[in-house]
């Protein structure tokens, strides 16, 4: 059953999977490519990191993309055929939403997959001044929980039905609601702040999106 | 550039130059190339200073309109401002702030010294009629950029010029104090000299070598201390031996003779040095003796003038100079850049996020069609 | 009798407008039971409460002798479903199709889907997605039919295809039916189709099910009857019902009946009045009669 649900699931996601992969292995490669190849004058390290932290913030937007894409090609079929076909299979739901998330987690192997050696090969093509390592696998891990989270957000949210997204939707529209009034009325609430520490702080679904996104440092 | 500029751009050197060429005479042939260097250095300063004159009078001489000037005293700050960005005032408040706390009472000097300020506005008509005038930022700079604009273009004199030289730049305070420090954990991770390594290392002689605050016989050869360290130092150097005497000398460096290092080491200019530390370093020393010393710090530094870098800096911070030391390297090393291995707590969360996102799909509430 | 499919006193209600009351269903096993009702009637409704697609709020329904939905996975097992709507992945080709659906249905059989396929004249490599109505239709019947299930449900499998398509997908199910003890429970509003293959009628409407009974039944017992001589007030005996009655001149009605037998005309005749004709209806024109009757006096 696996097996055909994640061809299924490939042929719904394979351009987004294929661009993430070439996405992800030449990113690592260009972000080292005139900062600290051997055949140039090197950067002073300072400007080095300056240089490859500039790259870091595009490992989290792709990672963002990347997840929300699969997550989203993972249901498509089904919300296409408005999930009858789904239903009437003999199987229970959780099972066969254990094997749509399970078919979505192997297909982003590949983009990862393809970040771990464009790491690997960058980190290994270049000449790296003294006191600055690359770090290629801390880098990857940090892609994997990134990319995983994105795709089970939105995995959650699309599995279920119009009225659960409405009600999410309500649910923010609701709160920008409340900011504006509370900005109109000048009643010092900062809402966003607030939920910004909430998704975005350590304890917070989206804290590793935050943080150093460098392959190389100190 | 018009001729008119030019010409009196001309016209300002050639007062100034008469009152520099004397000053050649009687040179110790030892330090003459120093003393060249420096006289260089003055000369493109007054180069720089004239053109901007020249500018201003250009703008003012092809100006269509006159500029609307708007003066505003912010804290103990000065601004003359044409098309004032739209967070000046905050901007301006944020920066006096900074620099009383930094300078002490030598801040209110400022006040006789305005900032000149323009904001531009694509689009705007008075975009063009400001034209070079004053320092010109978009208006719309966001407020944090513009405070550190402020802050360290502050109009306040140097200490002296024997401190400059060593700094590299004007004492200023750091905008962000911790951005900096990090720089410099960086900057001493990274260098490629082994005194460097030393000061990392917790040792105090090292950090004052490393920080070029070694002065006197054999300070060089502390500073470059090893075999590897003197030759990288020559290499990075190399061309400037390139058509002199000294190159049969510094190839044998090169191929490993440390005498010959040693040799060029003290015949090299102390302006080719390439110090172990870059100037980052050096000016968070600053910073930090600066505000360890509390307000009267700065006037303490400025006063101290014709005394060793050092010496000064202990002045400053009211402490010995190697207690300061040991406190800014500690300093230093607090404010290592968050490690890019993500902490295990990190992935912990971030695996039970994906679980709870993942039960939250697995218990969808999809049960029917619709 | 055993039941393939019983429903007892169902409740269900989707929005304001639409519900379905009480619903007794009972489809025998082994038979072809027609599901008639018009568009809108609760066909499709019901039918996914019966999979286990929707829930209901009152009533137990049990399919294949098992209660749903609390055994749907084991049902479905057996249950072979065409839907009103292509409903099948699109971007899959019909060999894909066959792979995925081979791998959930434990009775799969293969020399069958083979034997389908050239039946049904369908490119194995082509997508769904570029396929015509009416080979989507022979694409989900082949596939409903090749994991060999004990219950077969149809909603509207030939609705909108061409006469072509839909006599190769009849002749496909009454093959199948022939070979094995399946039951089918097939809805339609297309009454011609039902009266050549079922053996089982039930008529929907509005949510309620006005009619269960076998075809033959239900052909033999609706009547349009022309009277004469008739007093006022009367009604055809029991246990006949009168679904219309037209007045026509003085002294003449028109009435359409059902469970009506022949005996019944003397009683007739007794109170005075005379049968002039008796004719019997097809189908569909019974099947319209107890439409009107019904709407002419709903439930409250």
């Amino acid at each position: 059953m696996f097996r055909v649900m994640l061809w299924g699931q490939w042929k719904w996601s394979r351009l987004a999977i294929v661009l993430g992969s070439v996405a992800a292995f030449t990113l690592p490669i260009l972000s080292l490519r005139g900062t600290a190849s051997p055949d140039r004058i090197p950067l002073p390290p300072a400007e080095l990191l300056g240089r490859v932290g500039a790259w870091g913030a595009l490992y989290p937007i792709l990672a963002a993309t990347l997840g929300v894409l699969v997550a989203m090609a993972a249901w498509a079929p089904d919300h296409r055929g408005r999930h009858v076909h789904a239903l009437s299979l003999p199987i229970p739901r959780w099972r066969y939403a254990f094997y749509r998330f399970g078919a979505g987690v192997v297909l982003l192997c590949a983009p990862l997959t393809a970040l771990l050696i464009g790491t690997l090969l960058a980190s290994a093509t270049v000449a790296l001044p003294a006191g600055i390592h690359a770090y290629p696998v801390a880098l990857t891990i940090r892609f994997a929980l990134a990319l995983l989270i994105a795709f089970a957000v939105i995995f959650a949210v699309s599995g279920g039905t119009a009225r659960t997204a409405g009600i999410i939707l309500s649910f923010i529209a609701a709160l920008i609601l409340v900011q504006v009034v509370a900005s109109a009325a000048n009643i010092e609430l900062d809402l966003v702040t607030r939920l910004q520490t909430i998704f975005v702080g350590w304890a917070g679904p989206f804290a590793v999106f935050t943080g150093r996104w460098m392959l190389l440092d100190v | 550039m018009s001729s008119r500029r030019g010409r009196l751009c001309l016209v300002l050197i050639g007062l100034c130059l008469p009152r520099l060429l004397p000053a050649q005479a009687g040179l110790a042939p030892g330090r003459e190339t120093d003393r060249l260097t420096a006289r260089l250095d003055s000369l493109a300063t007054l180069w720089r200073e004239a053109n901007a004159v020249a500018d201003m009078v250009d703008s003012l001489a092809h100006r269509p309109a006159p500029i609307r000037l708007d003066s505003l005293r912010i804290g103990g700050l000065s601004l003359i401002v044409v098309n004032a960005p739209i967070h000046l005032p905050a901007a301006a408040d944020s920066a006096w702030r900074i620099l009383d706390a930094f300078y002490g009472a030598a801040a209110a000097t400022l006040a006789e010294h305005p900032y000149r300020i323009a904001g531009l506005d694509s689009g705007n008509a008075s975009t063009e009629v400001a034209g070079t005038w004053g320092q010109q930022v978009p208006r719309d700079l966001e407020l944090d950029r513009l405070t550190q604009i402020l802050v360290s273009s502050a109009p306040i004199g140097d200490p002296d010029p024997a401190f400059h030289r060593w700094l590299g730049d004007a004492v200023r305070p750091a905008f962000d104090s911790g951005g900096s420090l990090s720089g410099v954990y960086t900057a001493l991770v990274t260098s490629p000299f082994s005194i460097a390594h030393d000061c990392f290392l917790g040792d105090v002689d090292g950090c004052r070598s490393a920080l070029n605050l070694n002065e006197g016989v054999g300070a060089l050869t502390r500073r470059y201390r090893t075999p590897e360290d003197r030759r990288l130092l020559i290499s990075r150097v190399q061309s400037h031996f390139e058509h002199t005497a000294e190159k049969v000398v510094a190839e044998s460096c090169l191929n490993g003779g440390d005498t010959s290092c040693v040799q060029l080491l003290q015949a090299i200019s102390a302006g080719a040095l390439v110090p172990p530390l870059p100037p980052v370093a050096r000016a968070s020393l600053v910073q930090f003796a600066v505000r360890l010393g509390g307000r009267e710090a700065y006037q303490r530094l400025a006063a101290s003038a014709g005394r060793p870098v050092s010496e000064r800096l202990g002045l400053a911070a009211a402490m010995p100079v190697d207690s300061l030391l040991r406190q800014w390297r500690d300093q230093v090393i607090r404010h290592r850049p968050e490690p890019v291995a993500v902490p295990i707590g990190v992935v912990s969360v971030g695996l039970g996020w994906i679980m709870v996102f993942g039960m939250c799909g697995l218990r969808s509430s999809r049960w029917r069609v619709g | 009798m055993n039941y393939a499919i019983e429903t007892l006193g169902v409740q269900y209600r989707a929005g304001r407008s639409f519900e379905i009351a009480g619903l007794d269903l009972r489809v025998p096993t082994g038979a072809i039971y027609g599901f008639l009702g018009a568009n809108g009637s609760g066909k499709t409704t019901t039918i996914r409460l019966l999979l286990g697609l929707l829930r209901a709020r009152a009533g137990t329904i049990s399919v294949l002798g098992q209660p749903m939905p609390a055994q749907a996975p084991e049902i479905l097992a057996r249950v072979g479903y065409v839907p009103e709507a292509p409903h099948l992945d699109g971007s899959l080709t019909v060999q894909e199709l066959l792979q995925f659906q081979a791998a959930f249905y434990p009775r799969w059989d293969w020399p069958m889907a083979e034997s389908l396929l050239l039946q049904f004249d369908l490119d194995r490599r082509g997508l769904f997605g570029n396929q015509s109505k009416g080979q989507k239709a022979k694409t989900m019947m082949l596939l409903a039919l090749t994991q060999r299930p004990e219950l077969l449900i149809l909603d509207e499998p030939t609705d909108g295809l061409d006469p072509v398509a839909r006599r190769d997908i009849l002749s496909a199910l009454l093959e199948f039916v022939a070979q094995g003890q399946a039951t089918v429970f097939i809805s339609t509003h297309l009454v011609h189709e039902l009266e050549r293959i079922c053996d089982w009628i039930g008529v929907m409407d509005q949510g309620h099910l006005l009619v269960q009974e076998p075809l033959l039944q239900l052909k033999r017992g609706v009547k349009r009857l022309t009277l004469s001589g008739l007093p006022a007030g009367v009604t055809p005996p029991t246990p006949a019902t009168l679904l219309s009655r037209d007045v026509g001149a003085p002294g003449m009605e028109t009435w359409t009946v059902r469970e009506w037998a022949a005996p019944m005309a003397g009683a007739i005749t007794a109170l005075g009045a005379t049968v002039l004709s008796e004719t019997d209806l097809d189908l569909e024109d019974g099947f319209i009669a107890l439409l009107r009757a019904f709407r002419a006096n709903p439930p409250r």
